[in-house]
């Protein structure tokens, strides 16, 4: 039995003094028949038959005649575990006339066995000890029972790429370690300390692969070379060391789509060497007096054929982009295979995730067949541009969506580690919303974890509906249990400031930081850096896309502090004495104040990371929507005017709130810690107002609101234990 | 059990037993988790990390065999707060005492934490373990362990086998995968290792870093001066089992770095939060889930040494009469069953309010402090009582080696970091002095003391032991 019990001897010659008490108790017991498996006979008849055990072990220590009255040779035999572990011989030999004398002993300090046996195994003090460690025995079963039910009903927890921002860096604008006037990765190194204090969780490089293209972005000479400007393999190596030491994590850009003409693989296809022969795509063309003829009416993305007759070879390639960057043939295995290779080397060397570019263009039909014109009756031979056609043969082809899982697959083979899940983006611009939610995958199929939403990026007006519209769009498509992510800016766009207007900025931010889902921040956003002007700019090539690439701005002393060399790569940009890192560091209401503050409040309310999004009221000035969380009784309610300067009644939308709501965050300084008359808020141009309340009533378990809300994976909190639970 | 049982701490551990129980303190959770440090210490430099693992086990064999001295000239169970007293007298032997108290629970609550954390974390792969779910297990753990401990020492035996057999296998399976694959010659696994002593070398400050980084997976190693009192003839068995137990987790040491180092780069070795993980991820990608669990089921054995050990120096502070009579008493398995429970129930605390844990963690440093006293002592008792049997006698450089390096472990975090942390350490220590002036320096005694004593006497069946009549 336990540990305690089977110490049940007690001196037989003593208990023969109280025989004939005893029988009385223990026919007692026996008439209530409580046989219990823990307790012998003998403890019950003990307890029952003493009636007031408590009086008795008051009394113990001094009177000590409990033992007296309470032992008896029948009981002896009774007690199964006595009589199988003591021999009766040993028994016996313990009634000698010497064990007698010890009638008259009582416990005191210190006893040693021979006095304690005679007293522990009374009741009064076996029982206690029997509920004692069965106690011990039911609470440490009660306490695994409950870790299994912790564990059980935990949902699943945010992964790193769901838990914070992500911060997007052009590496050739952040900063110059090197005096050259090129940002490089050493850079981006030195200033990883700015990078924490912004509470980021993700840095996300774009290309940095070798690369003869000006604006090293698309064009990739060696997709496992880093580009001598951004510095060595080495440099990326102690960059991916200092940033885990961080806690962060990096993603880095991948371009599976195509490859500079100046690429290996392209030199040798080119000659029809080997297995490069079929790594790009080539079909026979008539090439007369400089003029080609191509194989079809298919054209590049910046205009004009995509199919450019390659002298050494006498055929055409296929260039969805620039006639330097042909496109690989996705169709070929070898081609797939040495794609997995790269990507495999990359997670090798430790990296966290790739955002996939230009996917949506890796397969195109394999019969060449012509695409069809927006316009019908426009001219053939006068369409040149994009947009004058429908791209259904070269974009988004079946099978593309196989190529991009079996990326994922290739991934997941380096996600098993716990905490070293590798992401996956992909960049879908300029798609339909359907086919953007594609790339979340299907319910079986993992795909990208999930597509950029850039919708944000593209707007050039802004209004309440508009947003609105952004926002719904997105979560009424996303497929369930799928995460959401909004982004503001990108090297591909004009920066927010430019696009909307300096007043924007700071509502922007908290837009993006009050939604659910990961906030995806482009370098200099969080100070609100606008464009370059396109004047005198040096470089040649495609100059729209670099307005929005200018240096970043850290300080007030020369190129803003990217650079102590003589001339950046490009010009920063004139207002950087104003707009820039070292001086909003110390105004309290600065635009990188605000970002600090949004930050933080994004890492450390539950309501913002896995909080439920209501949707409530959007008109042409304004959005409102709240946050809120099952078993938390706050809610967070934001207001972000988007039109001109208006006056919102809250109470009109019957939620009802409480009179005054407490600000906990505004893009007014002024209002900052205030409260507001929820019957009236004036909104300034532009104005944002996180609002803070208490309530029992949450929004999202109201009927009315049921289609308006979301939530991505959904998890209530107890605040008693401090755990999340999914069974609510 | 039978009356006639006697009960006291029997001298009933052999050689194998306290092998055993030196393979399970030495090897904890560290060489799983953290071989890491002694590599960032060494820049990088394989070589020099493998030399400075080296290093350490040579240190950690000095510094055990002094404690074989003290233990193997006084055969008693918790011989160094024994010693401490007998050297130094009363006072600092209670003070000894008193430090022990605390970062035995210190180590047991951080230790059931840590268990039940590696149990849960493959749970909750990508975030990290809910608090309330972690402290629940490692309250029943140590409750466990509470019970299992106060079985005696023999009945869980068998377990402290098994576990140590499951550790060492673990660490066999990776140490000779990793050999295999060196022998078997792949090029990339090869490569890291022939031009071990290419990286650059640390410089003097980093080495002696490394050498600390490395010595705290080698740390343990005196653990058989708390049970020298229940070792069946100790003056041959501590020194045969240091000289089994030690170097057979010197090679292992050493073999499961260099597998470390054939399977992972130096780079995935520092950013890895849990080297055999990432290993086994490399190596047996079906077995990673598999690791976590293995490495809570070899803490359990640590954790239910450690409960065993530090209950022992408050039963010898019992008998000696510096903590209350009551904790001199054995149950009938023969377990200081007062003393486990104490030390459960104050571990039960530290792991309900865990801050409690990172102030213990500072009295860590004292013990350095002991130590460097113990050395010191140990030299006095050589000069002041020449005659005093000792069946095993250290070599006297090895003291000062020993002293030196404990000497240095309290001094350098002193210097470098400068905390007021250190001085609440030590008045936190001085604080014993309240308890010891009124109550055992006075004998002050108080009725319900004694009345105490009783009730718990009868209530948990534990009796003062008897009379031991075995020969040493």
């Amino acid at each position: 039995m336990t540990m305690y019990t089977s110490y049940t001897l007690r001196p037989a010659s003593v208990s023969q003094f109280v025989h004939s008490t005893q029988q009385n108790h223990l026919s007692t017991l026996l008439s209530t028949g409580r046989h219990s498996e823990g307790l012998q006979p003998g403890d019950i008849a003990e307890g029952k038959g003493k009636g007031d055990s408590i009086r008795m072990s008051m009394k113990g220590c001094q009177t000590n005649n409990g033992f007296v009255q309470n032992e008896d040779t029948p009981e002896l035999e009774l007690d199964p575990i006595s009589s199988v572990d003591s021999p009766q011989h040993q028994a016996l030999s313990i009634m000698g006339p010497e064990e007698l004398s010890l009638q008259g002993v009582r416990p005191y300090a210190g006893m040693p066995k021979d006095v304690l046996f005679q007293f522990s195994g009374q009741a009064c003090y076996r029982v206690p000890r029997e509920i004692l460690f069965w106690l011990t025995i039911v609470t440490v079963v009660l306490l695994i029972g409950a870790t299994v039910a912790i564990i059980a009903v935990s949902p699943k927890c945010l992964d790193w790429w769901q838990a914070g921002p992500m911060y997007q860096i052009y590496p050739r604008s952040f900063r110059d370690s090197d005096k050259d006037g090129n940002g490089d990765l050493k850079g981006i190194q030195d200033k990883l300390d700015y990078i924490t204090t912004l509470n980021i969780k993700t840095i996300w490089i774009t290309s940095f692969y070798k690369s003869s293209l000006k604006d090293f972005r698309y064009g990739v000479e060696d997709f496992q070379e880093i580009d001598p400007t951004f510095g060595t393999m080495k440099d990326f190596e102690n960059l991916l060391a200092a940033i885990h030491d961080k806690g962060l994590k990096l993603i880095i850009d991948f371009i599976p789509n195509h490859t500079s003409d100046k690429h290996p693989w392209f030199e040798m296809s080119r000659t029809w060497t080997g297995k490069y022969t079929d790594y790009y795509i080539w079909r026979d063309c008539t090439h007369e007096n400089g003029i080609t003829i191509p194989p079809n009416n298919w054209l590049s993305v910046y205009g004009n054929s995509s199919w450019h007759f390659d002298e050494v070879r006498q055929q055409c390639y296929y260039h969805q982009f620039l006639k330097e960057q042909p496109d690989l043939n996705f169709r070929n295995p070898d081609v797939q295979e040495e794609i997995k290779e790269i990507i495999q080397f990359w997670l090798l060397k430790g990296v966290d995730g790739f955002s996939f570019d230009a996917v949506k263009f890796l397969l195109e039909a394999k019969d060449l067949r012509d695409e069809i014109q927006v316009n019908k009756s426009q001219n053939p031979d006068t369409v040149t541009r994009y947009s004058e056609l429908y791209h259904d043969f070269t974009t988004t082809q079946v099978g593309m969506h196989d190529l991009v899982r079996s990326f994922r697959q290739t991934m997941d083979q380096y996600s098993r580690e716990p905490g070293r899940y590798r992401f996956m983006g992909t960049e879908a611009y300029a798609e339909s919303i359907d086919r953007t939610m594609m790339y979340y995958g299907l319910p079986f199929i993992q795909e990208a974890d999930f597509p950029f939403n850039n919708y944000f990026t593209t707007l050039y007006t802004l209004s309440g509906n508009i947003v609105h519209e952004v926002i719904t769009s997105w979560m009424k498509n996303m497929p369930e249990g799928k995460w959401p992510n909004w982004m503001t800016g990108g090297p591909d766009n004009t920066r927010l400031t430019s696009r909307l207007g300096n007043q924007y900025v700071n509502t922007m931010n908290m837009l993006l930081f009050t939604l659910p889902g990961t906030p995806i921040t482009y370098y200099g956003e969080e100070i609100g850096m606008q464009d370059i002007l396109a004047t005198n700019l040096e470089e040649s090539y495609d100059t729209s896309t670099l307005l929005s690439k200018s240096p970043m701005q850290w300080d007030n002393s020369s190129n803003a502090g990217f650079s102590e060399g003589n001339h950046t790569w490009l010009p920063t940009n004139s207002d950087y004495h104003i707009v820039n890192v070292d001086v909003q560091k110390t105004q309290p209401s600065s635009t990188l104040k605000l970002y600090q503050d949004l930050g933080l409040l994004h890492a450390n309310e539950l309501l913002l990371n896995r909080g439920w999004f209501c949707l409530l009221s959007n008109n042409s000035h304004y959005v409102v929507y709240t946050r809120e969380l099952d078993g938390i009784d706050r809610v967070f309610l934001m207001v972000l005017n988007f039109g001109d300067s208006t006056l919102l009644n809250l109470q009109e939308m019957n939620l009802g709130l409480p009179t005054k709501l407490r600000v906990r965050l505004s893009t007014n300084p002024a209002s900052q810690h205030s409260e507001v008359d929820t019957s009236g808020i004036s909104l300034e141009e532009g104005e944002g107002l996180i609002l803070e309340y208490n309530t029992k009533n949450l929004l999202h378990q109201q009927t009315a609101f049921r289609d308006k809300c979301f939530i991505s994976n959904r998890a209530c909190y107890s605040s008693a234990f401090n755990i999340l639970y999914s069974v609510c | 059990m039978d009356k006639e049982k006697k009960i006291y701490l029997k001298r009933e551990l052999g050689y194998f037993w306290v092998t055993n129980f030196l393979i399970i303190n030495i090897i904890g959770a560290g060489i799983f988790v953290s071989p890491k440090g002694v590599l960032e210490y060494s820049c990088m430099n394989v070589g020099m990390a493998l030399c400075i693992w080296a290093t350490c086990a040579l240190i950690d064999m000095t510094v055990t065999l002094c404690f074989a001295e003290i233990s193997i000239t006084f055969p008693l169970s918790g011989a160094q707060v024994y010693f401490i007293k007998r050297c130094y007298g009363p006072l600092p032997g209670f003070l000894r005492l008193w430090t022990s108290l605390f970062t035995g629970a210190g180590v047991v609550a951080s230790q059931a934490l840590l268990l039940a954390e590696y149990s849960i974390q493959p749970f909750y792969p990508s975030c990290s373990v809910p608090k309330v779910a972690m402290k629940c297990l490692a309250l029943a753990m140590l409750c466990i362990v509470g019970i299992l401990n106060s079985r005696g020492v023999k009945e869980v035996t068998w377990l402290q086998t098994l576990s140590m057999v499951l550790k060492v296998a673990i660490l066999s399976l990776i140490s000779l995968s990793g050999v295999f694959m060196l022998v078997r010659g792949k090029k990339e696994n090869v490569a890291r290792l022939q031009n071990a002593f290419d990286a650059e070398f640390p410089d003097a400050s980093q080495i002696t870093e490394a050498i600390f980084q490395g010595f705290f997976a080698f740390s343990g190693g005196g653990c058989f001066t708390w049970v020298a009192g229940e070792l069946k003839n100790p003056s041959k068995t501590i020194p045969r089992s240091i000289f089994t137990a030690l170097p057979l987790v010197t090679v292992l040491y050493l073999l499961i770095n260099i597998s470390y180092m054939t399977v992972l780069t130096p780079r995935e070795i520092l950013s890895s939060d849990a080297v055999a993980i990432t290993w086994t991820d490399k190596v047996v990608p079906q077995l990673t889930w598999f690791i976590p669990f293995a490495i809570s089921a070899s803490l359990f054995s640590n954790l239910l040494t450690n409960v065993l050990e530090s209950t022992r120096g408050t039963y010898i502070a019992g008998q000696q009469g510096q903590l209350p009579l009551i904790f001199n008493t054995l149950n009938i398995h023969s377990s200081p069953f007062i003393s486990v429970f104490l030390n459960v129930i104050m571990g039960s605390v530290a792991i309900v309010l865990t801050s409690l844990i990172e102030l213990i963690n500072y009295l860590f440093f004292v013990l350095s402090i002991w130590n460097v006293l113990s050395m010191i002592g140990l030299l006095k008792l050589r000069y002041q009582e020449p005659n005093l049997p000792r069946p095993y006698k250290v070599f006297t450089p090895f003291i000062f080696i020993n002293m030196a390096f404990s000497l240095s472990l309290v001094l350098i975090p002193l210097i470098k970091s400068p905390k007021m942390h250190y001085i609440y350490v030590l008045l936190f220590l001085l604080s014993g002095l309240l308890f010891y002036i009124p109550l055992t320096y006075f004998k002050l005694k108080l009725v319900c003391f004694e009345k105490v004593t009783c009730y718990l006497q009868l209530l948990f069946n534990v009796c003062i032991p008897d009379k031991s009549d075995e020969k040493i």
